[in-house]
């Protein structure tokens, strides 16, 4: 039993060495990309919009919104594979500097294929999250969207109980994230055959650093506009 | 000369964190002290599109008013001024100050283009030194504050708001 498990994680070794990222790379950027076309067209429609800004926006402004996105619908599609390699790249970034400083051998090349194959975490959770809005579409709002990512600090308080600047932050904390650091962990001890205790102490202080940054930066962000 | 990089990486993340934290805790503190200030009306001065200048005492009468800061070029200001333009039971109520740091020959147009002037209850004021877009800590437009009789902050809208919201809070 034991030899076939060590058998299988040497086939993924190899498996993960051969893999082409690029390939995999559009195949997320192609679920990401499905995922947006099922909220733009069944999630959230002109009425989320209605019911979000009707009571404050006059009839107009919401007209001229509605119009503003009719035409600009493409935008957010473009930007799509561009933000996802910025996003895959930081974090590729961050436990990079990980392995270097913890006198780990690996090429960047493996480990951004390695956070490739670990999105499959955010992706279970992206249609677990669209699941949980499609319950809801009878009284979705934008502003309540958020509650319904699922296991997130922000779904356990409320976004009504919640300062606008702390949102995103408490809802990029969940337990997703902490499953993706386990996966990117256990991908690369399999590949560079360590313990995959050791590979977490690698992986979460680095990863770790580079969340805050991102979700310091955002909040920082926020409160500028707000 | 790999490691030496990270280590210099790693320090460049942990000062960005260090500023932007600092920053956020800073920006909290300016937020709330905002607040206070604004709490009861404060003593600022602006100028009427007559030249006069008038002081923000005066607006305290026996009438709740509502406070506008705004911009010409901004649609959803436009929309603001033009739901409040056409809500008669909100100016029979309140008092309502439009006001920009624009200049005077800028907000004279803008006047006249809505047809502001012939409404007794609707002033445009200039804020020339931004004066007031500082002591309210106006980041956006257009933003609204809408105090009571007695000069105390009942709500403040950021983002275009309808004449009803703003009608509904006035006549309590």
């Amino acid at each position: 039993m034991v030899g076939m498990i060590n058998h299988l994680f040497d086939r993924m070794k190899i498996s993960i060495n051969r893999c082409n990222g690029w390939i995999i790379f559009s195949i997320v950027v192609f679920i990401y990309l499905l995922f947006s076309v099922i909220i733009d067209q069944y999630i959230f429609g002109k009425e989320v919009y209605i019911r979000s800004f009707s009571d404050q926006l006059t009839q107009e402004s919401l007209e001229a919104m509605l119009g503003f996105q009719e035409r600009y619908w493409w935008f957010g599609y473009v930007f799509t594979p561009l933000l996802l390699l910025i996003k895959l790249s930081f974090a590729t970034v961050c436990i990079s500097i990980g392995t270097v400083l913890s006198n780990v051998e690996f090429h960047f090349k493996n480990i951004f294929k390695v956070v490739l194959l670990a999105e499959v975490v955010f992706i279970v959770a992206q249609t677990l999250y669209l699941v949980n809005l499609s319950f809801h579409l009878d009284t979705l709002t934008l502003e309540t969207a958020s509650n319904y990512y699922p296991l997130t600090i922000l779904s356990y308080f409320g976004t009504e109980n919640v300062v606008q600047w702390l949102q995103y932050p408490l809802q990029t904390l969940n337990l997703f994230e902490v499953a993706y650091i386990v996966v990117i962990s256990w991908l690369l001890s399999k590949q560079w055959k360590e313990d995959f205790a050791e590979s977490m102490l690698v992986v979460l202080p680095s990863y770790a650093t580079g969340l805050i940054l991102w979700l310091v930066f955002v909040a920082f962000i926020t409160l500028q506009v707000s | 000369m790999k490691r030496k990089l990270a280590f210099i990486f790693l320090l460049f993340i942990i000062g960005a964190i260090g500023y932007l934290g600092f920053s956020i805790y800073d920006q909290l503190q300016e937020k709330q002290v905002v607040k206070e200030r604004i709490a009861q009306v404060p003593e600022f001065t602006a100028i009427g599109l007559d030249g006069r200048v008038i002081q923000s005492n005066n607006f305290v009468r026996k009438a709740p008013f509502i406070l506008t800061y705004f911009n010409t070029g901004c649609e959803f200001c436009r929309a603001e001024i033009r739901s409040i333009k056409s809500h008669r039971s909100l100016q029979e109520r309140a008092m309502i100050y439009l006001i920009s740091d624009e200049p005077a020959r800028v907000l004279k147009q803008f006047r006249n283009k809505l047809e502001l002037d012939s409404l007794q209850k609707i002033k445009v004021l200039q804020d020339s030194t931004a004066e007031v877009k500082e002591l309210f800590g106006v980041k956006g437009v257009p933003n609204t504050f809408v105090y009571n009789r007695e000069g105390k902050l009942l709500k403040n809208f950021q983002g275009e708001t309808k004449a009803e919201i703003l009608y509904k809070l006035v006549k309590k």
